[in-house]
C-alpha cells in the first residue's frame, strides 16, 4: 500500500476511531491520545497487511485491542472507572423546545455511557459507524447472533431508560 | 397469528429478517394496533437516538492529526517475517476446526427437523425461517434459533437485559445434545406454515 493511499484511509476512519475510543474511554484527553497510538500501530504494521478490503475490520480491531488495553490499565491506576467527559452543548433549534431537548439529549448521553462494553462497542460501530452487523462481527470475532442481542438490548436499555423518564411520549 | 415478539419486531424494523418473515410481519401489523404501537415506539427511539448520534460527530470532530501522518515518514516499519504464518497457516487451521465442528454437528443434529437436501435442513416457526445451509453458516444460524428462543422468553430476556449476557451465550454453548435436540423439536413443533 502507498502512502499516499493509506494517508487517505486514516483520513477516512480518523474521526471514527476517535469517537469509538471518546463513548468507550469516555475522556477527550485519553481517546485524543488513543487514536494516536492506534494510528501508529497501524502504520508500524501496514506491510503485515495485504487486503485493503479489509482494512476496516483490521483497524477496528487494532482500535479496540488498544481501548481494551487502556481502560484495564485506568482502572488498575486508580481502581475506579474513567470519568464522564463533559458534554458541550450547541442546539440551533428553537428556543421552547431547547431545555426539553437538552434534558432528552444528557439522558441519552447518560444511558449511553452507563452500557457495557461489549454493548457499547457494537452500538458506537453500527450506530456512529453504520457498519453493518456481519462487519462488526468480523471485528470482533462474534457470532452474528450475538452481535445483534447486543445491539438490541443496548437499544431496549436506551428505550426503558426514555420511557422510565417520560422524556417522549409515548401514547398517541 | 400471535403478536410479533419484540426482538423480532426490532429485527423487522432494521430490515434483518428474511423476506419471507419481513412479509409475514408487515401483513400481520396491517391487522394488529398493538404490534403497529410496538413498532411506532421503537421508530421513535431510533429516531431520536440517530439525531443525539448526529450531534455527538457534530459536536466532536476529529483531534487535529495533520502531524501523524507526517511522523509515519520517520517510523520503521515492521518487516513481513510472519506473513505466512498470520495469513496462511492460522486461516488454514480456522478452516479446518471449522469443517470438524461441522461434521460432528452434521452427524449429531437432530433427526426431528426434516430436509429437503442432505446439505439443507429448513427451519420455520414464528421466530424463523430459513433453509440452513450446513455448508456455510450453520453454526451461526443453530444458534441464531436458540437465541430467538431466549428472547420469546421475557423474564430471561429481562436478565439479560440488566445482567450479563456472556453468561447466557455460555449456557447456549454448554447445552448438551439431548437439551439441544429437545429444544430444536420443540420449536419445529410450534412452526407455523
Ligand atoms: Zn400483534
Amino acid at each position: 500500500m502507498d502512502s499516499i493511499r493509506l494517508n487517505q484511509l486514516i483520513e477516512e476512519n480518523y474521526q471514527k476511531i476517535f469517537l469509538l475510543a471518546l463513548k468507550m474511554l469516555k475522556n477527550y484527553e485519553d481517546a485524543e491520545d488513543a487514536t494516536q497510538e492506534i494510528f501508529l500501530k497501524v502504520y508500524e504494521n501496514i506491510n503485515s497487511f495485504r487486503q485493503e478490503a479489509k482494512f476496516t475490520t483490521w483497524i477496528y480491531r487494532i482500535a479496540l485491542n488498544h481501548i481494551y488495553y487502556m481502560n484495564n490499565k485506568k482502572s488498575k491506576e486508580f481502581n475506579q472507572f474513567p470519568e464522564a467527559h463533559e458534554v458541550r452543548t450547541e442546539m440551533n433549534a428553537n428556543p421552547s423546545s431547547v431545555l426539553q431537548e437538552k434534558e432528552l439529549f444528557e439522558s441519552l448521553e447518560k444511558v449511553i455511557d452507563s452500557l457495557s462494553p461489549r454493548q457499547k462497542e457494537v452500538f458506537v460501530m453500527r450506530y456512529y459507524d453504520q457498519l453493518p452487523f456481519k462487519k462488526i462481527a468480523q471485528i470482533l470475532k462474534k457470532k452474528l447472533g450475538t452481535v445483534k442481542s447486543n445491539y438490541f438490548f443496548a437499544m431496549q436499555k436506551i428505550k426503558i431508560n426514555l420511557q422510565d423518564q417520560n422524556l417522549i411520549e409515548f401514547r398517541e | 397469528m400471535k403478536c410479533i415478539n419484540k426482538k423480532i419486531l426490532f429485527d423487522y424494523l432494521n430490515n434483518e429478517l428474511s423476506a419471507r418473515k419481513q412479509k409475514q410481519i408487515a401483513a400481520h401489523l396491517l391487522e394488529c394496533e398493538h404490534c403497529r404501537k410496538q413498532l411506532a415506539e421503537w421508530e421513535k427511539v431510533l429516531n431520536i437516538t440517530q439525531q443525539f448520534v448526529d450531534r455527538d460527530v457534530k459536536i466532536h470532530p476529529a483531534p487535529p492529526h495533520a502531524h501523524i501522518t507526517q511522523r509515519f515518514e520517520n517510523i520503521p516499519q515492521k518487516t513481513e517475517r510472519y506473513f505466512w504464518v498470520r495469513y496462511w497457516a492460522k486461516p488454514a487451521l480456522a478452516t479446518a476446526a471449522v469443517l470438524f465442528a461441522s461434521l460432528i454437528i452434521f452427524f449429531l443434529s437432530p433427526k426431528s427437523v426434516p430436509s429437503i437436501d442432505r446439505n439443507y435442513y429448513v427451519i420455520d416457526n414464528i421466530a424463523y425461517t430459513e433453509a440452513i445451509d450446513l455448508n456455510d453458516v450453520y453454526l451461526d444460524d443453530l444458534e441464531n434459533i436458540y437465541l430467538q428462543e431466549i428472547y420469546a422468553n421475557e423474564e430471561l430476556t429481562d436478565d439479560i437485559l440488566y445482567g450479563d449476557w456472556q453468561y447466557y451465550e455460555e449456557v447456549l454453548d454448554n447445552l448438551d445434545q439431548d437439551e439441544l435436540e429437545e429444544l430444536t423439536k420443540k420449536m419445529y413443533d410450534n412452526s407455523v406454515t
